[in-house]
């Protein structure tokens, strides 16, 4: 026997419409009671739906519907489940027969009788009289519990002598949120049914839209936490932060900064940023705080400080601020204070200074009684080797030194050039006779290839004898006897390119790539003990300061190409 | 023959330096700072050149150099520097203020020698 009933509006509408014929007082007065009870109920429902529709939040919308169901409508159990994730399903004593993995319904509320099983807070959809209810997508309803076990614990209905059951799915726009039920003692009128379906509708939209407020409060919970946290480490950084908004105001300027300024506590967010820059210019000894652009490149500016006896040097970055959509919003400055490693960079120039020098004078020793020696009474030719010895090894160290010298300038930035118009043909002529003895002594000989003509170019002169110098000497270096190392010169544009071949053994490829750093010597270089190391990394350094470029073509049994160029001096207007 | 005033604080050096000069036929007067040169100077002693360090502790090359050119009598004596501080913008401190020459560490006696020589003339 089916024992569901499904009521809907037409039913309820038939039955209030339907009078027995030929009525007598009795059955007047009973249908007049009847419908004035129908009334009171269908009032209280909506009495209830408005105060369930006017609550914000889940847990007071729940209260008031299963309120109403046992207080208004004389449910002995009213009961509201939502679906969830399925949060049990490991320990899930219904996992077996669960068909909705990882979605079930939740029990949130009840009032009146507690639920008889602990395994009920949780209901698959589809088990059980609620699961049924879900599953079924309209109400389930039955007068007749003795008769339909399946819509509550029978030990339970017969202990608290349940008659009637009636469950409705909570719908809000197509989508199922949960189920609300209630169990009676009575049995379960239509007017009863229909208070029901209009407070499950009613709860439905009051849920969904709790949820909406939930949810949008959780998020900007989240992302108040989230902006605070970011405050909290733009006000915790050791750099210095300024944040300008579009409008051109300081948003943000933190403690970092306010210390680096000397700012304390004045009140200096909210200012138009131009203000700002007033306030801080007379402390700025050179360079632009420019606390508004985004535009220029990272650069340093010293700062004086009141009290403070050396200026400090911050070094300034910035960027703009992107807004959601990726558009411009603002710009952020950053400062970061360098002065210590200034100091310890100043420091460590100076320590190398005064190291070389304090080599300098025991090396002078060495080198001037060995020269001395040599010049002196005649030798026998063991003590004069060893002489030999000991003097071209310090004359090797003087030569290290020195290339420390300008290795430590180089990598302090302190490398002084004085660029001039220098004719290219006697600054050859000079790099050539300078190692014309080194040449003579390994048997090579050095072809100058200049082409006429050549315009000035812009140098110093020093640094680039020095540098082709040493090109010519390792060229020399690893060219066989007999054989001779090529100096060519041309223009190329706006450049003039100087070239230094030998033929020599070449340059194996994975070698090349590291040849001008820093104490990159090949084997052979090392196992002659003549060089430093250093040669290569100096000569770099000194062609790039000078706006040109540097490199080697080479292929192994073939030889070694160095080349560098320097820009062509300015013509006098 | 010349006198040659030769002023370091490193005795190593000066022994050299001697050589170098002596093999050269002048003659050789140490000091071993611009004190001990300037008590030499100032007892009127003949002195045809000074040959002189800079980095020296209680009294600098410069500082020897500027007291040596306040003495009338030594205003023109040809006063070189002979020192480890071969930077450029050192050597030109040193011209700038008043070394008639500045020679760098290491030195070639040989070239020492002729340095001299060209100022004073071969003996």
């Amino acid at each position: 026997m089916n024992a569901r009933a499904t009521v809907d509006k037409e039913s309820v509408r038939k039955r209030l419409a339907i009078l027995p014929p030929e009525p007598t007082v009795d059955d007047l007065e009973r249908e007049q009671a009847r419908l004035e009870a129908t009334v009171r109920a269908l009032r209280a429902a909506v009495q209830v739906t408005e105060s369930v529709a006017s609550a914000f939040q889940r847990e007071r919308i729940l209260a008031a519907v299963t309120d109403a169901l046992t207080r208004t409508f004389g449910a002995a159990s009213a009961r509201v489940w939502l679906i969830g994730p399925g949060d049990q399903c490991g320990t899930c004593e219904l996992a077996h027969r669960c068909q909705s993995r990882k979605q079930c319904l939740h029990l949130v509320e009840h009032g009146g009788l507690g639920p008889l099983d602990r395994v009920l807070a949780r209901v698959p959809v589809g088990d059980f009289s609620v699961g049924r209810v879900a599953a079924y997508g309209g109400m389930v309803a039955s007068n007749d519990l003795e008769s339909e076990p399946g819509l509550a614990d029978p030990d339970w209905a017969r202990i608290e002598r349940l008659r009637s059951f009636a469950g409705h799915p909570l719908v809000h726009e197509g989508r199922l949120l949960g189920v609300v039920a209630m169990w009676s003692r009575d049995v379960l009128r239509d007017e009863v049914l229909e208070a029901l379906r209009i407070l499950a509708r009613h709860a439905a939209t009051a849920i969904a839209g709790a949820q909406l407020i939930e949810d949008v409060r959780e998020q900007s919970a989240r992302s108040q936490a989230i902006s605070r946290q970011l405050e909290a480490l733009v006000e915790a950084s050791r750099s210095g932060i300024v944040l300008v908004d579009r409008a051109g105001r300081a948003a943000v300027v933190n403690r970092a900064f306010r210390g680096m300024f000397a700012l304390g506590n004045r009140e200096v967010v909210g200012a138009p940023i131009g203000l700002l820059e007033d306030v801080l210019r007379p402390l700025v000894e050179d360079g632009e705080l420019a606390l508004g652009g985004t535009e220029q490149e990272d650069r340093e500016i010293s700062v004086n400080l009141p009290g403070e006896p050396k200026p400090r040097i911050f070094r300034r970055y910035s960027a703009a601020a992107l807004g959601a959509g990726g558009e411009v919003v603002g710009s952020m400055v950053v400062f970061d204070d360098v002065t210590n490693a200034h100091e310890v960079d100043r420091m460590k120039s100076e320590f190398i200074s005064t190291v070389s020098h304090e080599l300098r004078t025991p090396l002078t020793s060495i080198k001037g009684s060995m020269s001395l020696v040599l010049d002196g009474s005649p030798l026998d030719d063991e003590t004069r080797e060893l002489v030999e010895v000991t003097k071209r090894n310090a004359d090797r160290l003087v030569r290290l030194v020195n290339d420390i010298l300008d290795v430590s300038k180089i990598e302090a930035g302190r490398l002084e050039l004085d660029p001039e118009p220098t004719d290219v043909a006697s600054l050859c002529a000079e790099a050539v006779q300078g190692i014309d003895g080194f040449a003579k002594k390994v048997g090579v000989s050095v072809t100058s290839l200049i082409a006429p003509e050549l315009p000035e170019v812009r140098a110093d002169r020093d640094r680039i004898v020095q540098v082709l110098t040493n090109l010519l000497s390792n060229a020399l270096k690893f060219s066989p006897s007999g054989s001779s190392v090529d100096l060519a010169v041309e223009t190329k544009g706006e450049m003039v390119r100087f070239e230094v071949r030998d033929r020599g053994p070449g340059i194996p490829e994975d070698f090349r790539a590291k040849l001008f750093t820093r104490f990159a010597q090949s084997d052979r270089a090392r196992r002659e003990q003549e060089g430093t190391g250093l040669g290569l990394a100096i000569c770099r350094a000194l062609v790039v300061s000078h706006g040109g470029e540097i490199g080697v073509e080479s292929e192994p049994g073939h030889g070694a190409s160095f080349f560098f160029t320097l820009p062509v001096a300015a013509r006098e207007a | 023959m010349a006198r040659i005033l030769v002023v370091d604080d490193d005795a190593d050096i000066r022994f050299v330096a001697r050589l170098a000069l002596t093999r050269g036929k002048h003659e050789v007067v140490l000091a071993d700072g611009g004190r001990a040169a300037l008590a030499h100077l100032d007892t009127g002693a003949p002195c045809d050149l000074i040959l002189c360090d800079r980095m020296m502790p209680e009294m600098t090359g410069i500082e020897t150099l500027v007291e040596v050119r306040k003495r009338g009598d030594r205003a023109s004596t040809p006063f070189v520097f002979l020192t480890a501080k071969a930077q450029k913008e050192e050597i030109e401190e040193g011209l700038r203020l008043g070394a008639t020459r500045y020679l760098t560490k290491p030195f070639e006696p040989k070239d020492l020698l002729a340095e001299v020589n060209g100022l004073v003339g071969t003996p």
